[in-house]
């Protein structure tokens, strides 16, 4: 008799089953990294999308009041934009074109993003010929509300007030052209 | 990353520059608070996501997107709004992708739960393989006659190819 | 995206900087097949030539090396890593870390010190049945780094229209000396672990799984050990002196990502112990060692493939699909050797008790893997919810705290437990009668700290248990001092520790470990900070001291523009910087730190008055104890060195009859 096996016990044998534990939770892993390496997000899409816009209103560059609660039936597009921002220049003149060609079927906002200076912003609208009216935003609210970043930020709103598509970074006019027809303007 | 997300966060980055002589009012923020207040602007900050950054918090960023929350933040404490409020402010705005810490809801539920199961995993863990407590009495003579035993197969177990045990 | 074979004549570097990755390549597979069938068929010929390829596979990958840091340092912009990475107007040193400073480099700079692992395990290790297969899983893993090299993040690619200028780096990575530290110790941390790993690789493939694979690998995970360690603390310390809000630790994707490797290889490096001296655990250590490797990978993947968010990221385009390929398939490999071995070995269970170091020490491991599952979990969440809801998330310090903290709480208890507990059983009267003096001087700790007005629980706690532990291998080596010579015991002291510098070096770098908890916790629990404006010799009071603002300063260097403030803080100077490079957007702020043993003045420069230089805005931040994280570091190191001099007398004999046998 071998004196080892004396009061030595040996471990019940594990479940067979538990054998594939190990490896159940490595193809977990390996799943979900394959996963995340295949999906891109969206990373512009805003909460508001879907939803009613924020209230828009305060004084303008000009001196005047502005609420768009009073401009309700038509689409708008609502541009963050700052005169320190180097991106807005180049969607700027897209903006411009807009309120030239389609001006009468859609409402044009800007809104400035933490600007630091009206002088410096008043010259911007003027060097690219903006006719829109842009609202201040003194206290920053309107940036908060719209869960705002940093500019150029981009709203595009339907006829009924709701937030169709938030656009991060300077607007191409192919995108430009995409967010009117889903606002339901005649190109 | 996506190359999308790339050139995203190198423009964010970008845009969000201010020259240093605009840098004043993006800079000075919050010295008007006393420095209670300045703790709780940076406990509440640690909570929210910075959301031009990669994974900072708004209290750690430099980003002039966190210096602008954390002086709103300021401005609510001036007016005494409680930390709960503050934080459902942004939420309600950003969304959840704000929050540092996944609210306890839903599918959270996973990542809360993923350490408490790994945790009650280990135990069993533990508890299966150091045997079941030896209730019987193991003599001296009987561990001699073990640990000699032992020894000798320390000696043979490379001639062997397996370590099959009795 | 290889240029090199249309114009091979206008970069001579990049043509041998390819070609020494070429030949490496080819030698990497010649070493692994010949490896591969020197084992498989018991042929020491085949093993031997196996062997020797991996020298010319290191020739070669220095070759690549030494060219790259060449053509870095002579501003060969022909090689487009050099073009986009350097610039001519850089000091010398931060030409020299530009090496790995950018994806393709730091692959090299990785896959060099494989090769250098692979030449000294190559040389160091015994002939005997394992060192072939070991042999093939390094070839393994440099096929996959050196062909990676070679393919999608080649350095050497050229650049048809050579510029007068390169783009240089990151300002981040310029902007201190850690640069060329912390990234070259993390990666031999890295690496070193696919020594052990390619042994118990080699324990798998031939049925070996006693400890003969252990004892092998013993010196190289204990080495890398270290590195890893103090690379990642080194991390921290460059976090502290750089990013300006008085941080170490982020609990940044990546960050962690450098931390689950430390985990299972500290679990390892004990429980490998266990199985050195009682045969048991062996499964549970493959697991471990599978684990621990494939954590680096899984590390460098995640810094690379840009599926989580991260500060240190870097990296696009198939490098992830890549890493993600090596990843599976190394976890395949392990888990699927582990499961099948692990079957086959029955771990004989004396019936040890409850209050057993064996029992202590699978106790501690369960820890150590839970805190790794733990982070795993919390990094990898944002990339699940990223997936499933659509929106990009990120878990930081509020949800790791919450387990982070006891968790921590719970490995201290274990390790002041650890040295009291004997091996196979132990009653719980005995337990008492060794452990009652550290708790009870465990307890007044506690008690006195709560009465010095410390009320946090989990600070109460970190104190009561390091006391625990201290006490504990106080009250331990007295005791066996007190054995082996009672009338001399101090004397008897210094003997035990030239008798047994694997146990004393162990407890000299545990109570490291605990002078660094509680640096953590104190400085966690007491910093302060604050904002404030000052001008120009208007004083003001801060945390008890004075602060004055005296003016700025600007220099210029090759590279850099550099505002200094001085500003005068209690009674020192202290002149916070802002480095504004020239091929950066944004100033890099280099904050003034002045270390204390009980707490540091910390400056950082956020503002300042770029017309006048009247006034300056700065933030002002007092750390307690903070100092203790690095020289508990410091502490730690230098045990786990002691505990490389000798192994244990005891087990030397049993190892080497059991060699002796076998040869």
């Amino acid at each position: 008799m071998n004196p080892s096996q004396d009061k030595i016990q040996n471990k019940p044998a594990r479940a067979a089953w538990t054998r594939f534990i190990p490896a159940l939770v490595m193809v977990a892993v390996l799943a979900l990294l394959a996963v995340g390496l295949l999906t891109q997000t969206d990373d512009a899409k805003s909460v508001l999308e879907g939803r009613p816009a924020p209230a828009l209103s305060g004084v303008t560059l000009e001196g005047k009041n502005f609420d768009a609660a009073l401009l309700k039936g038509k689409p708008m597009v609502i541009n963050f934009w700052a005169s320190w921002c180097d991106p807005c220049r180049e969607e700027a003149p897209l903006f411009k074109e807009l309120v030239q060609k389609y001006g009468s079927q859609v409402n044009v906002v800007g809104v400035l993003h933490t600007e630091t200076s009206y002088v410096r912003a008043r010259a911007f609208a003027q060097e690219f010929g903006y006719t829109f009216p842009s609202i201040q935003n003194d206290d920053r609210k309107l940036s908060f509300d719209f869960g705002v970043t940093a500019p150029p930020e981009t709203f595009f709103v339907d006829a009924s007030g709701m937030v169709v598509k938030r656009w991060i970074g300077p607007v191409r006019p192919e995108v430009m052209r995409e967010n009117l027809e889903r606002l339901g303007v005649k190109l | 990353m996506n190359p999308r997300a790339l050139g995203l966060t190198l423009f964010l980055s970008s845009a969000a520059l201010v020259p240093a002589a605009l840098a004043q009012t993006v800079r000075d923020v919050n010295l008007d608070l006393t420095d209670v207040q300045q703790a709780r602007v940076r406990d509440i900050g640690s909570q929210l996501r910075c959301l031009v950054c990669q994974g900072e918090s708004v209290a750690d960023s430099r980003s002039p997107f966190a210096f602008e929350v954390k002086r709103q933040i300021g401005d609510f404490l001036k007016q005494n709004r409680s930390d709960a409020d503050i934080i459902g402010f942004f939420q309600t705005r950003y969304g959840d992708t704000i929050l540092l810490e996944p609210p306890k809801k839903g599918i959270n539920w996973i990542l809360w739960g993923l350490p408490v199961i790994a945790l009650f995993g280990g135990a069993a863990l533990w508890w299966g393989t150091l045997g079941r407590k030896n209730s019987a009495q193991v003599s001296p003579e009987m561990l001699e006659r073990v640990e000699q035993d032992m020894r000798e197969r320390a000696r043979e177990e490379p001639r062997r190819t397996t370590d099959s045990s009795v | 995206m290889n240029n090199t074979l249309l114009l091979p004549q206008l970069s001579s570097a990049s043509t041998i900087g390819t070609l020494a990755l070429l030949l490496a390549l080819g030698f990497t597979l010649f070493g692994l097949v010949t490896s591969f069938l020197g084992g498989r068929r018991g042929d020491p010929r085949l093993a031997e030539v196996g062997r020797r390829s991996s020298w010319a596979v290191f020739a070669f990958m220095t070759l690549a090396l030494v060219t790259l840091e060449r053509s870095l340092l002579s501003d060969d912009f022909s090689v487009r890593y050099v073009a986009e990475h350097s610039q001519t107007f850089s000091p010398l040193w931060v030409k020299i870390v530009t090496l790995w400073a950018a994806l393709e480099g730091s692959i090299l700079l990785w896959a060099w010190i494989l090769s250098l692992y692979t030449f000294l395990m190559s040389i160091f290790s015994r002939n005997d049945a394992l060192r072939p297969w070991a042999m093939v899983a390094q070839n393994l893993s440099l096929l996959f780094f050196v062909g990676v090299n070679l393919t999608i993040a080649n350095p050497f690619t050229a650049v048809p229209v050579v510029p007068l200028e390169g783009a240089g780096p990151n300002e981040l990575l310029q902007n201190h000396w850690m640069m060329s530290v912390h990234p070259v110790l993390l990666y031999l941390g890295f690496v070193g672990l696919s020594v052990p790993f390619a042994y118990a690789f080699a324990a798998m493939v031939t049925g070996r799984v006693g400890e003969t694979w252990i004892v092998q690998t013993r010196r190289w995970t204990l080495v890398t050990w270290i590195f890893l360690s103090a690379a990642i603390v080194a991390g921290g310390y460059w976090s502290y002196e750089v990013l300006g809000w008085g941080g170490y630790w982020a609990w940044d994707p990546v960050e962690n990502a450098s931390i689950i490797p430390w985990l299972f290889a500290t679990a390892f490096l004990h429980s490998v112990q266990i199985q050195e001296r009682k045969r048991a655990f062996a499964s549970w250590n493959l697991w471990l060692i599978v684990l621990a490797y494939s954590s680096t990978v899984f590390g460098t993947f995640l810094t690379r493939s840009g599926i989580v968010q991260s500060v240190h990221a870097f990296g696009n385009g198939p490098i992830g699909f890549a890493f993600f390929g090596f990843f599976a398939l190394l976890l395949l490999v392990g888990v699927g050797l582990a499961s099948w071995r692990s079957s086959l070995i029955r771990d004989r269970s004396e019936g040890e008790g409850m209050f057993s170091r064996e029992g202590g020490y699978l106790a501690g491991n369960v820890m150590w893997v839970v805190f790794a599952v733990l982070i795993v979990a919390g990094t990898l969440f944002p990339v699940l919810l990223e997936a499933i809801r659509g929106f990009k998330t990120s878990v930081g310090a509020p949800f790791f705290n919450v387990f982070a903290i006891p968790l921590g709480l719970a490995l201290l208890f274990f390790m002041g437990l650890g040295p009291m507990l004997t091996w196979r059983r132990m009653s719980g009267e005995s337990l008492w009668k060794s452990a009652r003096w550290p708790a009870l001087l465990g307890l007044l700790t506690s008690s006195v700290a709560y009465i010095l007005g410390i009320h946090g629980v989990g600070l109460l706690l970190t104190f009561g248990l390091s006391a625990f532990v201290v006490f504990g291998l106080l009250s331990v080596t007295l005791k066996a001092s007190l054995e082996r010579n009672r009338k001399n015991p101090l004397s008897a002291m210094f003997q035990l520790f030239t008798l047994f510098p694997r146990r004393y070096g162990a407890y000299l770098a545990h109570t490291g470990l605990v002078v660094l908890v509680l640096g953590v916790a104190v400085s966690s629990a007491y910093k302060r900070d604050t904002t404030l404006n000052i001008q120009i010799g208007q004083a003001k009071l801060v945390f008890g001291k004075l602060i004055n603002f005296y003016g700025m300063d600007r220099q210029e260097f090759t590279d850099k523009f550099q505002d200094t403030a001085r500003i005068q803080y209690g009674d020192a100077i202290l002149e916070p910087k802002l480095n504004r490079y020239k091929n950066a957007a944004r100033p890099v702020p280099m904050p003034a730190v002045r270390y204390h043993p009980l707490g540091d003045d910390y400056i950082t420069l956020n503002d300042f008055d770029t017309s006048k230089g009247q006034w300056v805005t700065v933030q002002v931040i007092d750390s307690p104890l903070v100092s203790w994280i690095w020289f508990g570091t410091l502490i730690m190191i230098l045990g786990s060195g002691i505990t490389l001099i000798s192994p244990s007398v005891r087990t030397a004999r049993v190892v080497k009859g059991a060699a002796q046998a076998a040869d």
